[in-house]
């Protein structure tokens, strides 16, 4: 299991547009992929788990992943979050 | 899956029930941030009478008319040093009810030792029954769990499995049907002190807990599209339904006799899984989970009474056919 924690960095924060890429992008690998944030828990491959987390601009959230393609699923979502700022800015 | 539990403080306790109890801070208000480390509350008239044994300083104060009145009995002297003996603990906070009037040596005192002093006009006896029932809700143990909980027949019906398996299309067919959704994706479940799961949706409640996420439509919200009667905020978790896909498993429940459970925050409650396939209509069997459900509550379990019907015929047979053997023509 690999844990990951990010901050979020585009203005508008984790609503439904990014939240769908994360989700997709989530969606590719074969291992578990949890989000925590505040304490709340939700699944990393559910778009309404991923809103309802209500990230805002600078918060931080952990990503967790686990299971046989957790390395390259951990290494995909951190650049969409922190590289591509998914492709907002 | 972690089991969290909130702490509480006497600020908390102020905000929350400030109008309810009828609450005001008296004294010691740099004292609001103490913690509340117990679900128990102490009424300490032993303690002030001198006996220590026992006490539990963690826990909120309740000064109520016996006590009060047995402080205005007691020689100044008296009364200073069963002051002093209650405030030599770390306790969080002290409590007046009634609207009683307050020895002015416990005020100072309070102010002096920053324990938080509160005056509520209200029973005591009722004010405890207030802040115990306020301590269980709010520091009960809980999870964070994937699912989607449906009330089913006035069953509450946790759907769990892989993401994509089809619970969020369930709930929808099922709401469809005349149930109602409680909460889809990221359920809350509480454990309260009578060992009941509650469930609900994640905060802020009121928006989330009727939206619902379709694949290949979107997010839809139910109680726009179905009213007020599609969706509910919280209810009690019976039955865990989980669903699979066919193939995955081969060992089923085959009569019902089994009954399965799963245990969730140390509360055991039955536990059915069910394995999808084109064609099967997952709505119908749900309502059957709850109905068997229900039905098993009020006494009447199918599978063992068909099963000591079953049996008894067998013996019959038996019987019948020991005659048979013994008629010779």
């Amino acid at each position: 299991m690999i844990e990951k924690v990010v901050k979020i960095e585009n203005k508008l924060g984790l609503h439904a547009r990014p939240a769908s890429l994360f989700v997709k992008t989530a969606g590719q690998f074969e291992c578990d992929i949890k989000i925590i944030k505040d304490d709340v828990e939700v699944n990393g491959k559910s778009i309404m788990g991923v809103m309802m987390l209500a990230a805002e601009k600078g918060s931080e959230i952990t990503i967790k992943a686990d299971g046989v393609d957790e390395k390259e699923a951990i290494d995909s979502l951190v650049k969409l979050i922190i590289v591509r700022k998914f492709d907002e800015e | 899956m972690r089991v969290r539990r909130d702490n509480f403080t006497v600020k908390d306790l102020v905000k929350d029930k400030k109008q309810e109890l009828k609450l005001s801070i008296v004294s010691g208000e740099k004292g609001v941030d103490n913690v509340i480390k117990t679900e128990h509350l102490s009424c300490p008239g032993l303690l002030l009478s001198g006996f220590s044994q026992y006490f539990n300083a963690n826990a909120i104060q309740i000064l109520g008319p016996q006590e009060i009145g047995f402080l205005n009995r007691l020689k100044r002297n008296r009364l200073k040093e069963s002051i002093r003996l209650l405030l030599g603990y770390k306790i969080p906070c002290i409590i007046v009810s009634d609207n009683l009037e307050i020895p002015d040596f416990l005020i100072n005192s309070c102010k002096e030792k920053k324990i938080p002093l509160l005056l509520s006009k209200i029973k005591q006896c009722v004010l405890i029954h207030q802040i115990l029932d306020y301590i269980e809700m709010t520091t009960t143990p809980y999870i964070y769990f994937h699912g989607t909980l449906v009330d089913v027949y006035g069953v509450g019906i946790l759907f769990t499995g892989k993401s994509g398996i089809g619970k969020s299309e369930t709930a929808l067919a099922l709401v469809s049907r005349g149930h109602r959704l409680v909460a889809d994706d990221v359920i809350k479940i509480t454990r309260r002190t009578s060992g009941i799961l509650m469930g609900q949706g994640k905060e802020p409640v009121d928006f989330f807990h009727s939206h619902l996420e379709i694949r290949g439509i979107g997010v839809i919200d139910l109680s726009r599209i179905f009213g007020v009667r599609a969706t509910r905020m919280h209810k009690r978790v019976e039955v865990e339904v989980e669903l699979i896909k066919w193939g995955e498993k081969t060992d089923f429940d085959r009569t019902g006799l089994e009954g399965k459970t799963k245990t969730l925050l140390g509360v055991e409650i039955p536990y059915k899984i069910i394995p999808l396939v084109p064609g099967k209509n997952i709505s119908v069997l749900s309502e059957m989970v709850a109905l068997e459900h229900l039905l098993k509550l009020y006494g009447y379990d199918t599978p063992r009474i068909f099963n000591k019907k079953l049996l008894d015929i067998l013996k019959r047979k038996g019987e019948k056919f020991a005659q048979l053997d013994k008629d010779q023509e």
